[in-house]
């Protein structure tokens, strides 16, 4: 008796602080989900409302046998439902925009709990490592923040959330709403989002293209697609310079979560198979030495015996995907060239199993390859040239250039060999209809736009008789 | 280990948990590595200074009790108390000078010799100012003082008076403890208690809010302005120089509410630093409701033994100068500070010598003291003062405090309703939020002021509204608090002294 009345008056003497915990807590979690709701903006920004969509999916799937993990090269390139036609498996893409391979291992975790998994294909875009060298930049936390609104809370998700940066992070990690905290006082996004939050498409995780109207279209099981083509015949881009590869082209940290992701699979009797997604070519030879990135990734692969292809080193006779009609831009495939890859995807993921890979599918290296492909154009790099002692000297050159006024713009062809070329260039100021000629078929690489000008620009290229064209650069005022 | 970092987020709760689950006898020993860790992690070096200081005033202080209880006759044993006591305080302050201050004088006299043209020039080092050395040893120097004057008994445990000194809470940043008080209660038995964690919870969330809500985003404004005067003349270093008080006051106070919440929590009462400063009617009010542990320290400690008020005026206004002239030097080994500190005694001076004058203002106009518009003058006037004071305080040295006051003198009133001031680095909305939080601070100090306890109020309260007040300043905190990503966790300023 006197250890119940113990007991009760124990009870008692804590019911207050039980109370108090409790209600704090509750309170907290209220606030939170109310903040969250006016704050977070989990479908705007780097394609979340596709990523609302995909999880969605993932989650409500009953079965997947292969996994594809990795960035938007698999979502855009690999169609799940074709596979599952080939080998009569499930097969999923869990692929998210320059996948973190951190982001990949928990997201690994996270199916493995779900799933009986038999097979992971782990995408290696060589930018991934490139661009999240550093886990604690905010580009990359950005991207391990899409997965993180996705992910029903569980233990999984904490370790992901402690590992994903340094402790001087957590704050935006942990608290959704820390994140958006600049727009507390804007008004509008507060209104777009719950515009957003209580529209139908939200409620029922249905992609909607923020950005691109209705050109992007999400499939099922983690496919994205496009129909549009890419604008021009050959492949353009604004970089100034492709950057080489340095020692290590993966990265210390990249490295260490691809290993997890490996050792992590064949510990738990999952096989894996490492891919790289073919892509257009004028990057990967703009940079140099593509290879230093192969011979890295077979050597981590070789040394757990599993397998690597990388589709960028594929025979044209297997797989020619030259055309710029294959792609929606100058990385990602349209429709067209996604069915032409997944067939042939299909077919190595077959003949894997049955050990019957032709032994010619794959050159060694991607010189090999670009031998194998003899002298053709790859691209244009065309971009504002900002060295001022290089402005001064061609300004002297350039008769008709300001340099006051006007900004310098230069070419460089990226080809196999080489090639005669001459370039029309005219522009469309805004505003205006016609177009202006500001270069009629010259070797002149530089050309000038006004700085104080809005507009679009057209290259055409002259190789022979035969005239190719780029897709439009829009230029606006320099600030 | 800053208050306002994750690291000190996870030490406090596992010092907190692991000190009341351990046996109370093995208590101070838990605190006092858990002190010396939190010390270390700023310099593990440095925290043999702070053992060194607190040896030698352990053993002087043991000292001093020794010859007290000896059958010495009584000028001899006067004798060798002050000699023990004048080595102990000469140890330490020596320790202070050559870590402070010596690179300050050298550069003083070096200054001299140059305008001189005396070629000499004494070398100068590259010294790392211990962080907190001006408390610790102020703490350690008045606990000698008291043994002296046989106000308490020489601490015999080593281990707790060396937790005295370095208890983490307050050992960077005070508040200045004494031993009458500290030591007293190390050796009490604190039994966990839901209205001191309950209380020592709300303390470091107000802390907190003060600190990275009010401080840290006031001192965007205050940093842009002060950064580069010759931009902002006028009104903006008005503005600025007016919201550096807030800023100061926010900082500091948010440190000691925190320090006080996390020993409250352990069941320890830290002393009250603040008391609605800025609603003082008088400079030495303001200073009687300013960094009251080093007010007091100072008249307890140097103003009384130099005679106080009981010498004569001039000695008085002799004295006070001499005080804050010191306590402008405490503060850094800078001449702005000195400045700062000369000109809060000056202001004193001047007030006690114009308070006959002022009372008869008062009583021919016919002024009553109690009205609300009399008591908002002064206010007014006291803020006015120790506002300008504060100018030199942030200067980052003679010259540029010249250039402030320099730039003071244009007219540009418009700037306050022109949008200017949303171009210092808080956007409009922002900066109208940190004026929002202003106003709830001067609410909560006018409470103070008026002698209601807050926190009482909201403890006799419901739990569940006790519960929404704590999820609310978790919240804006979580939400408005300046840290993280964008922002380097800020160092507290008194940090530095």
């Amino acid at each position: 008796m006197k250890q119940v009345s113990s007991f009760i008056s124990s009870f008692s003497k804590y019911k207050k602080c039980f109370l108090m915990v409790v209600f704090t807590f509750v309170f907290c979690v209220i606030i939170e989900r109310v903040l969250c709701f006016f704050l977070v903006s989990d479908v705007l920004g780097n394609g979340s409302s596709w990523e609302r969509a995909l999880f969605h999916e993932f989650y409500e799937q009953e079965e997947i046998d292969n996994l594809f993990l990795g960035s938007s090269h698999v979502f855009y390139n690999v169609i799940p439902e074709q596979l599952d036609e080939i080998n009569g498996e499930k097969n999923f893409n869990l692929t998210t925009g320059v996948q973190p391979y951190n982001g990949s291992y928990y997201l690994l975790k996270e199916a493995d709990r779900k799933f009986d998994l038999s097979h992971v294909y782990l995408e290696m875009y060589y930018a991934v490592p490139v661009y999240h060298a550093d886990y604690n930049e905010l580009s990359v936390l950005t991207r391990n923040w899409d997965i993180l609104y996705q992910m029903p809370f569980s233990y999984n998700k904490f370790a992901y959330m402690c590992e994903m940066s340094d402790k001087e992070y957590y704050s935006m990690t942990f608290f959704e709403t820390r994140r958006f905290a600049d727009d507390i006082f804007d008004l509008e996004s507060i209104k777009n989002n719950v515009t957003i939050k209580t529209g139908e498409n939200y409620k029922q995780h249905r992609f909607v293209s923020y950005d691109n109207g209705e050109q992007e279209f999400y499939a099922r099981k983690g496919y994205f697609y496009t129909e549009a083509e890419y604008e021009g015949d050959v492949f353009g881009t604004s970089t100034g310079g492709f950057v080489p590869f340095e020692e290590n082209p993966i990265g210390d940290m990249p490295e260490q979560y691809l290993r997890k992701i490996i050792e992590y699979c064949q510990k738990n009797d999952i096989e894996i198979t490492l891919f790289t997604s073919p892509m257009p070519d004028y990057g990967l030879f703009g940079m140099g030495n593509y290879d230093v990135y192969v011979e890295k990734v077979n050597e981590i692969a070789g040394e757990y015996g599993i397998s690597y292809y990388d589709f960028n080193l594929c025979n044209t006779e297997y797989l020619e995907l030259l055309d710029t009609s294959y792609f929606c831009d100058g990385e990602h495939m349209n429709v067209a060239g996604a069915e032409k890859f997944t067939s042939v995807l299909g077919t190595v993921m077959q003949a894997e199993k049955n050990s019957a890979l032709p032994e010619d599918m794959f050159y060694e290296t991607y010189q090999e390859k670009i031998a194998a492909i003899g002298n053709r154009i790859l691209g244009l790099q065309y971009y504002v040239v900002n060295d001022s002692e290089k402005i001064a000297q061609i300004e002297k050159e350039l008769d008709d250039f300001d340099a006051e006024k006007e900004r310098l713009y230069a070419m460089h062809l990226i080809s196999t060999g080489e090639v005669q070329t001459e370039y029309r260039i005219s522009k469309i100021p805004e505003g205006q209809k016609e177009k202006t000629v500001m270069q009629d078929w010259s070797e002149q690489i530089y050309f000038a736009v006004p700085k104080e000008e809005n507009g679009t620009i057209y290259i055409e290229i002259k190789i022979g008789n035969e005239i190719k064209t780029i897709s439009p650069i829009y230029y606006s005022k320099m600030e | 280990m800053l208050f306002n970092s994750i690291d000190f987020i996870l030490f406090f709760p596992i010092v907190a948990i692991i000190y009341y689950l351990i046996p109370n006898k093995f208590r101070y020993i838990w605190l006092l590595v858990c002190s010396y860790y939190f010390y270390m992690c700023w310099n593990a070096k440095y925290a043999l200074l702070l053992l060194f200081s607190t040896a030698v005033t352990y053993v002087v202080s043991l000292l001093l009790e020794k010859i007290e209880n000896s059958d010495y006759a009584l000028e001899k044993k006067i004798r060798r108390k002050k000699l023990t006591m004048v080595f102990g305080l000469a140890v330490n302050l020596v320790l202070l000078g050559y870590f402070k201050y010596f690179n300050f004088f050298t550069g003083t006299i070096n200054k001299v010799l140059e305008k001189i043209s005396m070629e000499m020039v004494i070398p100068q080092y590259d010294i790392l100012l211990p962080v907190g050395i001006s408390f610790f040893v102020f703490q350690a120097l008045s606990y000698t003082i008291d043994v002296y004057r046989k106000e308490i008994y020489a601490e015999k445990n080593f281990f707790k008076y060396a937790l005295f000194v370095s208890f983490f809470s307050q050992l960077v940043a005070g508040p200045i403890e004494r031993s009458k008080n500290l030591l007293k209660q190390i050796n009490e038995r604190h039994r966990l208690e839901y209205k001191a964690v309950w209380t020592g919870l709300l303390l470091m969330l107000w802390g907190f809010f003060l600190k990275l809500v009010l401080a840290d985003r006031i001192a965007i404004v205050v940093n842009e302005v002060y950064g580069s005067p010759e931009n902002y003349p006028g009104v903006y270093i008005v503005v600025a120089t007016v919201l550096f008080a807030f800023q100061i006051y926010c900082d500091f106070n948010g440190y000691t509410m925190i320090a006080r919440g996390a020993a409250g929590i352990m069941g320890f009462q830290l002393m009250e630093n603040f008391d609605a400063p800025y609603y003082a009617g008088t400079v030495s009010e303001f200073w009687r409701r300013w960094h009251i542990s080093l007010t007091s320290w100072f008249r307890d400690y140097l103003y009384i033994p130099l005679g106080g008020n009981r010498k004569g005026k001039i000695r008085k206004y002799l004295n006070i100068l001499t005080v804050f002239g010191l306590s402008g030097l405490w503060h850094g080994a800078s001449w702005t500070y000195v400045i700062w500190g000369l000109l809060n005694g000056f202001y004193q001076v001047v007030g006690d010598l114009l308070k006959p004058a002022r009372d008869f203002v008062v009583e021919k106009c016919g002024i009553k003291r109690e009205l609300f518009s009399h008591k908002f003058l002064k206010w007014f006037t006291t803020f006015v003062f120790v506002d300008f004071a504060w100018l030199f305080f942030r200067a980052e040295g003679l010259g540029h405090a010249k250039l402030l006051i320099k730039q003071l003198f244009h007219f540009n009133p418009w700037i306050l309703f022109d949008g200017s001031l949303y171009q210092l680095g808080l956007a409009e909305k922002n900066f109208q939020f940190m004026i929002g939080m202003l106003l709830v601070l001067f609410a909560v100090d006018y409470c103070k002021y008026k002698k209601l306890d807050i926190i009482e109020k909201i403890y006799k309260q419901g739990v569940w509204l006790q519960a929404v007040v704590f999820a609310i300043l978790f919240w804006v905190i979580i939400i408005f608090g300046i840290y993280g990503v964008e922002y380097e966790a800020s160092q507290f300023i008194y940090f530095q002294f």
